[in-house]
């Protein structure tokens, strides 16, 4: 495993679309999407020796990229004054997403979101100034991760 | 009919129990009857005060038929334009303290209104906004300004934004934004939280333009890039515009209902903390302190400390939850029984502490019984995981909720962000 310690590479400049490495992608992606998109990104230690974190922040939003040892990315999670591109962020999912957002559009009134399909879940919850939201793969994710270290 | 004749009785014991502390309190002669706010909040007799709006949950404020949804709160204000001409009144505006700001459809607004709305612009090109929450959904549309009237106040300047899905630059930027009053279910939302303007410094010329809210339009090419926006051009909390003390925050009142749900319900939205006869808390209310940059505190619930908020404009309680008593259906809680928790609400910095107690039951009973207000409902921001705790809805009911506006203060209760109750 390629040592990670705390890298800041401060390429802090305009970022005009917001294309992050997806669910299920790989270091490799991130390493690139971060120099095509000019956010900053920073890999952070973990508590847990099963994942790193990366951490990548653009203008209001900061997303972080949860990779197993065999470099796969098994979760995202966001913060920040909006959601991300839903589709962006699931890549390879997003088919499996727009056919379960299609069939489970949730009422009006609710702030939160839970929407399980079968290779991912996806949650969004949050308020004005502060939106929130994760996606997983039960599948990719390691053994022994603690689900509520994916925050 | 039910829920009518709930309130009248309600009024009435409030009224009592009202008039009987005014009585042990003043030697002056009986005015015409005050205005029983619920649990306990009496407004001054004889004028209800121009601070007071009619708040309704699915009721008289709100639509009616199928473009509504349980557990909405409602109120009506008036907007015109920035002269104070081609005024309405809009109403089934949902009272959200989750957001910041007025937004209306514009399928609901005049022609002669929205023309004359000045058009917020940043390098002559005009801003429009996309706006999120927290279940994905979406608005799309220009920023205006008009001048907005709550209750009787003195109306207020403000910029807010018309929802039109078909604004200039829309698919490309917010895809999937609400299209019509149907799908959102109100006329718009009255964003009344914690915080003055929807963005704050994240949104203004100290900040990137790709702040992902705000973008200028070329309605030619039908093109919008990011912008930035100055904090008095951005859409604003119409309470913190008021100048004449009301400014500092707000109270939403409604009054108690069955735990097994009601049809309807009138409470009032009550402008300023302080500031008058008729919005002085009760000294048992106590301050929890919300942080500077989320307006959030902390839930402690099942032995997990939870970012918090009390959001109005969610329509149950929503939480993550761990255990096996509290099953999904579609989203909503439905135990076989009833069922009661507590959790911890915590401040930020040293501020207040307390436990509130609640109760989940099966959101199908509720909903099949037909009703249209619980203070019994919820669901889950994910089995077993880490999330939110949202206090929606439900928490109002049965209770005066205080709101303290970011930086402004109130003598008895703080300077905000704050909730207090």
């Amino acid at each position: 495993m390629k040592p990670f310690s705390i890298l800041s590479l401060l390429l802090l400049s305009t970022v005009s679309g917001t294309a992050f490495a997806s669910l299920g992608g790989t270091i490799d992606s991130i390493d690139r999407d971060q120099t095509a998109i000019r956010a900053t990104h920073r890999t952070m230690r973990s508590a847990s020796p099963l994942f790193t974190v990366h951490e990548i922040q653009s203008t209001g939003l900061t997303m972080k990229e949860f990779v197993g040892q065999n470099g796969v990315i098994f979760a995202i999670s966001w913060s920040g004054n909006r959601h991300p591109e839903i589709a962006e962020v699931l890549g390879t999912y997003a088919d499996e997403f727009r056919q379960a957002d299609a069939s489970s559009r949730p009422p009006p009134g609710a702030r939160s979101r839970q929407l399980l399909a079968p290779r991912m879940r996806l949650h969004t919850w949050g308020h004005t100034r502060h939106l929130q939201g994760r996606v997983f793969d039960p599948d990719l994710m390691p053994k022994g991760v603690d689900i509520r270290e994916i925050r | 009919m039910k829920s009518a004749n709930l309130s009248i009785v309600l009024s009435a014991l409030i009224l009592l129990t009202a008039c009987g502390k005014n009585d042990s309190s003043t030697t002056t002669p009986p005015d015409p009857p005050a205005i029983p706010l619920p649990n306990g909040l009496v407004l001054a007799s004889p004028t209800p005060g121009i601070n007071v709006i009619p708040l309704s949950v699915n009721g008289t404020q709100c639509g009616s038929g199928a473009n509504s949804y349980v557990n909405k709160p409602c109120i009506s204000v008036t907007v015109c334009d920035p002269a104070g001409n081609n005024c309405q009144v809009i109403n089934d505006l949902l009272v959200d303290t989750g957001s910041y700001g007025l937004r209306v459809f514009s399928s609901v607004l005049s022609a002669p209104l929205k023309a004359a709305m000045t058009p917020v612009t940043m390098s002559s090109l005009p801003v429009a906004e996309c706006v999120r929450y927290g279940d994905g959904s979406k608005q799309w549309g220009p920023v205006r300004k008009a001048n907005v009237q709550l209750g009787s106040e003195p109306p207020v300047s403000v910029s807010m934004q018309i929802i039109d899905s078909s604004f200039t630059g829309m698919s490309a930027k917010c895809a999937g934004a609400m299209t019509s009053v149907a799908a959102g279910g109100f006329n718009g939302i009255i964003g009344v939280g914690l915080f003055n303007e929807d963005c704050g410094t994240g949104c203004t010329p100290s900040s990137a333009a790709n702040n992902g809210l705000y973008f200028k339009c070329d309605t030619v090419a039908g093109t919008c890039t990011g912008t930035n926006l100055s904090l008095a051009n951005q859409v604003s909390n119409p309470v913190g515009a008021l100048t004449n003390g009301d400014q500092n925050g707000l109270i939403l009142a409604l009054p108690d209902i069955a735990s097994a749900g009601t049809s309807s319900v009138e409470g009032y939205l009550v402008l300023g903390i302080d500031s008058r006869d008729n919005n002085i808390p009760d000294p048992a209310i106590r301050t929890f302190q919300a942080d500077t940059a989320f307006g959030e505190f902390t839930t402690t619930f099942q032995g997990y400390d939870e970012a918090s908020f009390i959001d109005s404009g969610s329509n149950s309680f929503a939480f993550p939850y761990t255990g096996s008593v509290l099953t999904d259906c579609s989203g909503w809680f439905c135990p076989s029984s009833p069922q009661q928790f507590s959790a911890v609400t915590t401040g930020v910095g040293n501020s207040a502490s307390g436990t509130i107690a609640f109760e989940i039951r099966n959101f199908l009973t509720f909903y099949y019984a037909g009703y249209d207000v619980s203070k019994t409902i919820g669901g889950s921001t994910g089995t077993n995981l880490s999330g939110m705790f949202d206090w929606g809805l439900p928490f109002y009911v049965g209770r005066n909720v205080y709101h303290g506006i970011e930086g402004r203060t109130s003598a008895s209760l703080g300077t905000g962000p704050y909730w207090a109750y």
